[in-house]
């Protein structure tokens, strides 16, 4: 089958969506098929930049390509899954949230004038590329639950495999906590510091990942500082795939305290490594995974509960490695794996 | 109850917009919770009952605050210094536009080229409403080789304020029919609100002196005729039977004063300068004739004809404009084209056949009774705001629209280009359409 | 520097100008810049017709912003370089607007040409004057730019791609077609080859993972009976496609209007012969006739004697490669100076 995988191109920003989509289109041709990612460029600010993205998709003809028809069009993010289609198929990876979730929200349309009328031309153009796809898959219960509260759409949850899957391995634990991600609001840093700030025990924390701006990393190193917890954090910034494996093997356990997390390769990749996860009970995506006092913890957002989490794991490692081997017993059980995405996403 | 964002001159400001609050507010706030929004350092503190007073962008939530609300209605007229910043924010954010001046070329001159030295975009904006023509108009403009009030007939420019609106709101018929065509935005149209009762009138207590008392007042530019006025009087032959009193500022007081001595009129007319309302309202109840007459207008209602109004007052006022559409028996036209001869005309009627007056006089009082009560104000403007908000679904597919109609504009003369708007216009009724067009 | 490299994309279809595209962002890199290709889909034969295509490219704003930066578009070709942006160079690989000349023409039908030529013109006219500065690929490309918009172009070559890797390895007795033929060189080559005293022997291949030519195409080489002599070898890695350089007898790029002047030079690389056609291009701005090959009319007999010369006469077509192999060796092909131009 030729398929077209349709996504974005925000120039200078490659983030897990751009990730995906190159998984998506080498796990399709690995399966006999011929794939090409279409990554519409555009951007999203200013709104009327944004509202002409959304029409720049629809205009696209993307029936026919060199030598034949298109025989599928799988639509990853908004708004490229406007991109018309007779046999269009949705893997989505979020809407775009400040319109829905994050409306109220310190990012959210709200804050940007003419939000509203932007917020109601967004939802509607969403409920007709909804309407007008074949099957509708998500990349989690997560972003299920939100199509289905916010445009009363029906999805099913296609869990993407982290990348390096076969390579995770777990070694002894060398005391510390791990919090691997990009250093940005949404990911809650700064809880994370304040926590640590509580702990009874002198509890260590390596942070991987890069700021999304250098202010922004600046900016959490000194509130490390202000709160007293710097020698505790290390900030070990972008690291290559084996680094970050090793990371992983020898970590006591992982945290991940993200806001309302879409989906979170962090979490599977814990439980690859046979690691346990504490994460937030509003993060979202890990909690499809993290089952409390079996493969992790799932405390309350703020610092004193994040803080009693991070101390338990400190106290009782044998306690940390039974869930660590917990999350890696369930990891398996999941099934999952790209064979039955392609499956799902091509029946 | 609805959230509006309201944005108009406050009070005090000097402005016919922010007196006309006090005659709105009561009645609308009684039907929607109201924020009023400026950038003026003080306004009057009685404003605070009727609504939040803040100030824009004095807080980083400012946007979040205006999105809050569930419509916002932004008073458009020409003066710079209150409607430019209102303006601005209306392309940003949409909202229901009231039309206070039917041409708002004054206003996009003084933001374009005072305020922000955009030559180039005031001509854009010509060019892009009134084509080629509309660009040579403009560099004349530009050139000095014409005037703001040249301009106002043909290009008023008010498109401009009203592009990205999602109602319009006008206080005359005449723009009625003109957006109404355009079948875009909801319009709605309504007298200028007027509530007698703010001003406790005394009685008429017209002195029996046989002198007839004539009355002007206002902010008096050039346009408010009082050149002609004083020519027509010093030409009657009974002038010492008339009294002329001006209040409010005079373009040119040393001028018209030698004027009126040059005529040998010293006598009958007085200039009073700004007075306190009350002062003015005593002279409104004494007197027998107002002249309200404007040319060339920009064609906007008057909020002192309706003060007139409430004093039963009869008025000459300039065929043109709002005031062409006003009912035969309720003023007196004066035609611009024989504007000499009709004020010597009906200046002498006034002598010969005063219960005429008296009758024209009471027939404005009962119009201003029926057409401008705050009520009616209120509600129609309400009835409006329901509409944008329903437009509002539909307000994106309109602004992409005419952006493809702009980026096409240049290959416009081929074929192909038929079909790519065809294809475009389906484009954005599928998403933005709400399926019903 | 942030620069955007625009290209147009084909789905299922490379080309030398993505190729080209992937090097000049490599080449940014290495000189310190950030650079990103960006591809918009675009397809000659959309229902929704060219100036659709063409204005959906035009909506896409890439301006800087308080939140975006970005200094500097090169747009490779149209329509890409309709992208909104204040700073544009353009680079252009090809200046076809009536169709991808081999491909869509097959079916082109004359009404339609004209329209989109009449749509293109104004098209270009209101584009082109808006970049900085316009560059071509050769001087192919940039006659066309001349013959179609009036406009005059200086070219940039750009530099073959791994030239190290090419070389020269036993002739095994075939003659290679690097490229694709539009149905008119198509039909060109298969009646030079049946022309031919020698019983020479022709390989066609395409790099990447491309479908053999179209079934109608492909039927003529049995109808003339021509399937012992015409052989296709299928989608070719890069390594492969090189191998089909350095095994071959001599290079044949009978193309039309060929702007791109690789093929050519990965022959001079390989130590190869070139044969080619005088309206072929970009090939025959290179090729010295009787020097490094052999430069005929596009008409099936001639075509057919260089052929029948070089079959017959190895020596011959051994002697002209290595000329070949000198003057590319004489040339100095170097991405600063190209970014040089390109950035000044």
């Amino acid at each position: 089958m030729r398929v077209a995988i349709a996504t974005v191109q925000v120039p200078f920003v490659r983030g897990g969506a751009e990730i995906l989509a190159e998984d998506l289109r080498d796990a399709l041709v690995a399966r006999g098929h011929r794939a090409e990612i279409v990554a519409v460029p555009g951007k999203w600010y200013p709104l009327d930049s944004l509202m002409s993205y959304v029409l720049t998709c629809r205009l696209i003809d993307l029936v026919d390509a060199f030598g034949g028809p298109i025989d599928v069009l799988i639509g990853m993010k908004f708004p490229t899954y406007m991109i018309p289609h007779p046999n269009k198929v949705l893997w989505i990876i979020h809407q775009y949230r400040q319109a829905y979730e994050l409306w109220n929200h310190q990012f959210g349309l709200i804050n940007a004038p003419g939000g509203g009328e932007v917020r109601n031309a967004i939802e509607q153009a969403d409920r007709q590329a909804m309407g007008e796809s074949r099957k509708i898959f998500t990349i989690s219960r997560n972003v299920t639950s939100r199509l289905e509260e916010y445009l009363g759409a029906e999805s099913t949850p296609l869990y993407p495999p982290p990348r390096n899957a076969a390579r995770f391995y777990c070694g002894e634990p060398e005391g510390y906590l791990l919090f691997p991600s990009r250093i940005t609001l949404m990911k809650r840093h700064e809880l994370l510091l304040e926590a640590l700030a509580k702990t009874h025990h002198p509890v260590r924390v390596r942070c991987v990942g890069q700021g999304d701006t250098p202010e922004y990393a600046e900016e959490m190193r000194q509130r490390a500082s202000e709160l007293g917890v710097a020698e505790r954090v290390e900030w070990l910034g972008w690291l290559s795939d084996s680094d970050i494996l090793r990371e992983y093997a020898h970590t006591l356990g992982v945290i991940f305290p993200p806001r309302d997390e879409d989906y979170g390769y962090v979490t599977l990749e814990a439980m690859l490594a046979s690691k346990p996860v504490i994460t937030c009970s509003d993060s979202g995506g890990p909690l499809e995974f993290v089952v409390d006092r079996e493969t992790g913890r799932v405390a309350e957002p703020d610092a004193d509960a994040l803080a009693a989490a991070m101390d338990e794991l400190w106290e009782h490692p044998e306690q940390a490695r039974r869930w660590g081997d917990e999350g890696r017993r369930r990891y398996e059980a999941l099934g999952i794996g790209w064979d039955y995405i392609v499956d799902h996403l091509l029946s | 109850m609805r959230r509006l964002n309201w944005f108009s001159p406050l009070p005090p400001a000097r402005s016919g917009i922010s007196d006309y609050l006090w005659h709105v507010l009561p009645a609308l706030t009684e039907r929607a919770e109201l924020t009023l929004w400026t950038h003026q350092d003080d306004w009057d503190p009685a404003l605070e009952s009727y609504g939040k007073v803040r100030k824009t962008h004095a807080s980083g939530n400012f946007w979040r605050q205006m999105n809050e609300a569930e419509m916002s209605i932004y008073h458009v007229g020409n003066n710079p210094l209150f409607h430019g910043e209102i303006w601005e924010l209306s392309t940003h954010h949409p909202g229901v536009i009231v039309l206070h001046d039917v041409a708002l070329q004054h206003l996009f001159i003084e933001v374009f080229i005072q305020y922000h030295g955009n030559v180039a975009g005031y001509v854009g904006a010509m060019e892009r409403f009134y084509g080629r023509r509309g660009r040579r108009a403009a560099r004349r403009l530009v050139d000095h080789e014409c005037t703001p009030e040249d301009l106002c007939a043909h290009f008023p420019l008010t498109p401009l304020a009203t592009e990205r609106a999602l109602g319009v709101l006008i206080h005359n018929r005449d723009g009625f029919d003109a957006l109404s065509s355009h079948g875009r935005w909801p319009v709605a149209s309504c007298g200028l609100p007027f509530a007698p009762a703010l001003r406790a009138l005394r009685p008429a207590a017209r002195p029996d002196d046989g002198v007839k008392r004539l009355i002007v007042f206002g902010h008096l530019g050039r346009n408010r005729r009082l050149e002609p006025l004083l020519e027509a009087l010093a030409a009657l032959e009974h002038r010492e039977r008339f009294h002329l009193d001006v209040y409010g500022e005079v373009w040119n007081a040393d001028y018209v004063r030698q004027l009126r001595d040059s005529l040998g009129l010293e006598r009958q007319v007085e200039l009073h300068g700004f007075v306190p309302d009350a002062e003015l309202d005593t002279a409104l109840s004494r007197a027998d004739l107002a002249v309200n007459l404007r040319f060339p207008t920009v064609g906007e209602t008057s909020l002192s004809q309706l003060r007139i109004w409430q004093h039963a007052l009869p008025t000459l006022v300039t065929n043109a404009g709002w005031y062409s559409e006003l009912t035969r028996d309720a003023v007196v036209r004066i035609r611009m084209e024989h504007e000499a001869e009709d004020l010597r005309h009906w200046l002498t009627r006034l002598l010969n056949d005063p219960e005429l007056f008296v009758r024209i006089g009471e027939r404005g009082r009962r119009l201003l009774e029926e057409m401008h009560s705050p009520e009616r104000y209120a509600r129609v403007t309400m009835e409006l705001v329901e509409r944008a908000i329903e437009f509002q679904r539909r307000a994106t597919a309109f602004h992409l629209a005419g952006k493809i109609a702009s980026q096409l504009a240049p290959w416009e003369g081929c074929e192909s280009v038929t079909a790519a708007k065809r294809r475009s216009a389906e484009a954005i009724l599928s998403l933005f359409g709400e399926h019903s067009e | 520097m942030r620069v955007l490299i625009a290209t147009a994309q084909i789905p299922f279809f490379r080309r030398h100008t993505d190729d080209l595209a992937v090097d000049l962002r490599r080449a940014l890199e290495v000189a310190g810049h950030r650079a990103e290709i960006l591809r918009v889909p675009f397809s000659w034969n959309a229902p929704g017709g060219l100036v659709n295509q063409l204005l959906t490219c035009r909506l896409i704003d890439l301006s800087p912003d308080e939140h975006f930066r970005s200094d500097l578009v090169i747009a490779l070709e149209l329509p890409a370089y309709l992208i909104r942006h204040p700073n544009k160079v353009l680079w252009l690989t090809h200046h076809h607007w009536t169709g991808e000349p081999a491909m869509a023409r097959r079916n082109g039908d004359a009404e339609q040409d004209a329209a989109r030529r009449e749509a293109c013109g104004a098209v270009d006219r209101e584009a082109l004057a808006k970049a900085r500065r316009i560059w071509t690929i050769s001087a192919t490309a940039s006659y066309q730019l001349r013959r179609l918009c009036d406009l005059d172009a200086l070219s940039i070559c750009p530099p073959p791609r791994r030239p190290e890797s090419y070389c020269w390895e036993r002739p095994e007795g075939y003659f290679w077609i690097p490229d694709r033929l539009g149905a008119d060189r198509w039909q060109l080559l298969l009646a030079a080859v049946a022309h031919c005293e020698q019983p020479v022997r022709i390989r066609l291949g395409s790099p990447h993972h491309e479908p053999r030519p179209d079934a109608e195409l492909w039927s003529m080489v049995e109808r003339w009976d021509l399937e012992e002599q015409i052989e296709w070898v299928g989608g070719l890695s890069e390594a492969q496609a090189r191998d089909a350089y350095a095994r071959s007898l001599a290079v044949v790029c009978p193309a039309r209007d060929e702007t791109f002047p690789w093929p050519a030079f990965r022959a001079m690389l390989s130590s190869k012969a070139l044969v080619t056609c005088y309206d072929s291009g970009a090939p025959a701005e290179i090729v010295d006739h009787e020097e490094n090959g052999l430069l005929v009319a596009a008409r099936p007999g001639e075509l057919a004697a260089a052929l029948d010369a070089l079959w017959k006469h190895p020596d011959r077509a051994r002697a002209m490669g290595g000329s070949g192999r000198s003057w590319i060796e004489s040339q100095s092909f170097e991405w600063p100076r190209v970014l040089e131009s390109l950035l000044s």
